[in-house]
């Protein structure tokens, strides 16, 4: 099956915040120079406080999840984001778990302080399109505002934002992901193996900015060259899937899957046989964040396509990026040189 | 042809469970009697509530239609009852089960579990919880699980667009069918009675008292509900391949977003406006090609009013296109609605009935428009638009055509 419209998507812009780091280049770097040491320790932003990296109000209200957007949006947008609102910019938003936490202490709180009394300026961040809407609301953004749920959502979310750009929904869009984690979750994590993957649990957010050319004053990093994605249930075998997932990727770019050097992984690495039968390199490097990151779920593909097209104004040549979870939508997305 | 083009999406089954009907024709009938799904909560105890009603299915009403399997949370399981309804009206060849899409929208996720906590245990803390459970609470579980039950075997996509979600899953499958990258999936949106949405709706003082009246001059809130609404989208070409009956066909699908207050909406529509204007752009229609709209019309003062706002600057004055809302009747199911509504468009279409706004009394001089007040009418119907305004300023719009146009346009 081909793309009916593959106009090119460009990324003109990435931020980035997890425990490990502030920014790209402060990822890149705790990732270059990542040690043993840090190995199986929780990656959770502790006494996070945005005003650390940010200058605009309105935070205050906001969850520890729509905060984490909020900066790691303000760094792909960059310093001089506009107080308009732009009508055909569009936010798109990837979140497994990310107003859970909010849920489970709206409900705590209606339950120790009575359902009539509990504060009513907490109910929004129950709600899981609400990071999405302070995102609109804070930078001006008026086009669509996409919030999607899942294990691989900020690298759908930047799949998802792409196809905004293609079909000419939006001239401009912010796309990626977000996972806070707090006690409860933390514990539910402890009590459940869940994914499979033996990386701690982490906390980050990731955006990049997709825009159909090069912007005047943004230059772009990289292009989007396509993206695909499947889905596993529990107990299905999912070597197939991801096998379809990475053919697919290749034939829609119209890239020989054998040129590949890198790829960036998240939750399971792509088995040898899945390698093999999408038709990638024997030597192919397979890299992962999760060593510095942690386990940052929703959150994890889009932060290696922010440190990818970050890295990619230097090493010019493809790469792939796969979130592979044990079961549950599985992506993948090719990006290029600009 | 206009709101036709190559790979257009068109719709070959829906399905539905809500309060006031669990298939399509008691749906339909309800609609056009005025039969109402509003009483008391019966799921939760409300006496510390101001307000005492809801529009839920009964429970039971369903456990007998249960698959055999992993047990699901409720939404999962009304979006299966419903997407079990779509996928036999398409009648779907069974080989191509495997690669259909699933894209479902919901406000709450599966907040049951959560909900189903005792309260000792919730304010004993972290200790006491089945924590676990939280686990399986999010989106993504539903559209899962959701997507297991129904045996499809193609990518799942799950959608956090509070009230407008089930228009965001509908629009998201027909560019998947445009962007060639999927030839068949399964669409809409689903939400349980939650007792975390009723008490914040509450404390926002967004509930009626007595009962949903939109557009209405008395009106004084939403009444909350549930259910979910699927519907089967497909390529025409794959369509007319199978010679399958067409129900409707999608042609246009416009997003915006207020980017004004997260939860007021903007007093002049000015999102809902763009929604609606980015929806008939994309199906290359103009304003005087929609023969009715379903409105969002939840009944809330600031809601209804800002909504009619936007198509009176849509229309410029010079034409009062009839809009209706079913709410008065189905309660405001969240994630679910903006689909049930859209079963309720297509539904329209093929019975050629513009469904009434049920409970309008006087007019309010905010609110004045035809909106179809207490009486079903019949009218040449072509082109319906939908919309769904969400909490956040998310609005989505799907416009909907009358199959004829393809024998037109073929």
């Amino acid at each position: 099956m081909k793309d009916a419209v593959v106009p090119s998507v460009f990324i003109v812009g990435g931020g980035c915040l997890a425990a490990s780091g502030y920014g790209p280049a402060q990822l890149e770097r705790v990732w270059t120079d990542s040690s043993s040491s840090l190995f199986g320790k929780l990656r959770l932003l502790h006494d996070f406080d945005p005003a650390q990296y940010l200058t605009m109000k309105g935070l205050r209200s906001l969850s520890q999840t729509s905060r984490m957007c909020c900066v790691a949006a303000a760094a792909a947008l960059g310093p001089a984001p506009s107080p308009d609102t732009h009508h055909r910019y569009g936010v798109v938003v990837g979140t497994q778990w990310g107003s859970l936490e909010s849920l489970v202490d709206f409900n705590r709180r209606a339950f120790t302080e009575g359902p009539h009394l509990v504060n009513p300026s907490q109910f929004p961040n129950v709600i899981g399109n609400v990071h999405g809407s302070y995102l609109g609301i804070l930078f001006g953004f008026g086009g669509p505002n996409i919030t999607l749920c899942g294990r691989a959502g900020g690298l759908e979310a930047i799949g998802q934002g792409a196809d905004l750009v293609s079909l000419g929904r939006a001239d401009l869009v912010l796309a990626g992901g977000v996972e806070t984690i707090g006690p409860t979750l933390l514990r539910g994590v402890a009590k459940e193996e869940h994914d499979g993957v033996q990386w701690p649990p982490g906390e980050g957010a990731a955006f990049v900015l997709l825009s159909p050319q090069p912007h005047p004053y943004r230059p772009a990093q990289a292009q989007v060259l396509s993206w695909s994605q499947s889905t596993v249930h529990q107990e299905q075998n999912a070597e197939a899937a991801r096998v379809t997932i990475i053919q697919d990727v290749m034939k829609r770019s119209g890239i020989d899957p054998g040129i590949i050097r890198t790829v960036w992984y998240a939750g399971e690495p792509p088995e040898s046989v899945v390698q093999r039968r999408g038709g990638l390199s024997p030597g192919v490097i397979m890299q992962t964040l999760h060593t510095v990151t942690g386990n940052c779920r929703a959150a994890d593909g889009a932060l290696a396509v922010a440190l990818a097209a970050f890295r990619m104004a230097q090493n010019k040549s493809p790469v792939l990026i796969t979130v592979f979870p044990s079961y549950g939508s599985q992506v993948a997305m090719l990006l290029g040189p600009a | 042809m206009k709101g036709v083009r190559a790979r257009t999406p068109v719709v070959t089954g829906l399905g539905i469970v809500s309060p006031i009907g669990s298939d399509c024709t008691a749906y339909w009938h309800a609609l056009m009697t005025g039969t109402s799904g509003v009483g008391l909560v019966r799921s939760f105890d409300t006496s510390r509530y101001s307000t005492h009603i809801g529009c839920e299915i009964p429970r039971g009403d369903y456990s007998d239609r249960l698959i055999v399997g992993r047990l699901p949370g409720r939404a999962a399981l009304l979006a299966t009852m419903a997407g079990q309804q779509a996928l036999a009206q398409a009648d779907l060849p069974q080989d191509v089960l495997s690669s259909v899409g699933t894209c479902i929208g919901t406000t709450m996720g599966e907040a049951c579990w959560l909900e189903s906590w005792p309260e000792q245990q919730v304010i004993a803390g972290d200790d006491a919880l089945p924590a676990e459970e939280l686990l399986r609470s999010g989106p993504d579980q539903v559209g899962l699980d959701t997507a297991r039950l129904l045996g499809l075997g193609g990518p799942v996509t799950s959608y956090a667009a509070a009230c407008a979600a089930g228009n965001y899953a509908i629009g998201r499958a027909a560019d998947l069918i445009r962007l060639g990258r999927a030839d068949w999936l399964i669409a809409g949106g689903t939400d349980a009675f939650s007792r975390v949405a009723y008490t914040g709706f509450a404390r926002l003082g967004a509930l009626a008292k007595e009962a949903c009246r939109p557009f209405s001059a008395d009106r004084d809130g939403l009444v909350l509900g549930e259910g979910a609404a699927m519907l089967v989208l497909e390529s025409l070409e794959s369509a007319q391949a199978r010679a399958a009956t067409i129900y409707a066909v999608v042609s246009g699908f416009g997003l915006s977003c207020d980017a004004f207050h997260i939860v007021s909406p903007h007093p002049e529509g000015a999102g809902v406006l763009r929604s609606m204007q980015a929806a008939l752009k994309d199906a290359d229609l103009s304003p005087d090609d929609i023969d009715y709209i379903c409105a969002h019309g939840t009944g809330t003062v600031a809601g209804d009013a800002a909504e009619v706002a936007a198509v009176r600057q849509l229309y410029g004055g010079h034409r009062a296109v009839p809009m209706s809302s079913v709410k008065a009747l189905t309660g405001h199911a969240l994630g679910a609605s903006s689909a049930m509504e859209a079963v309720a468009c297509i539904l329209a279409l093929n019975h050629q009935i513009i469904p009434p706004t049920w409970n309008f009394g006087a007019t309010d001089s905010a609110c004045a428009w035809d909106v179809v007040p207490n009486k079903p009418r019949p009218a040449p119907l072509r082109m319906i638009l939908n919309n769904a305004n969400a909490f956040g300023g998310h609005n989505a719009t799907v416009i909907f055509g009358h199959p004829q146009i393809m024998a037109e346009h073929t």
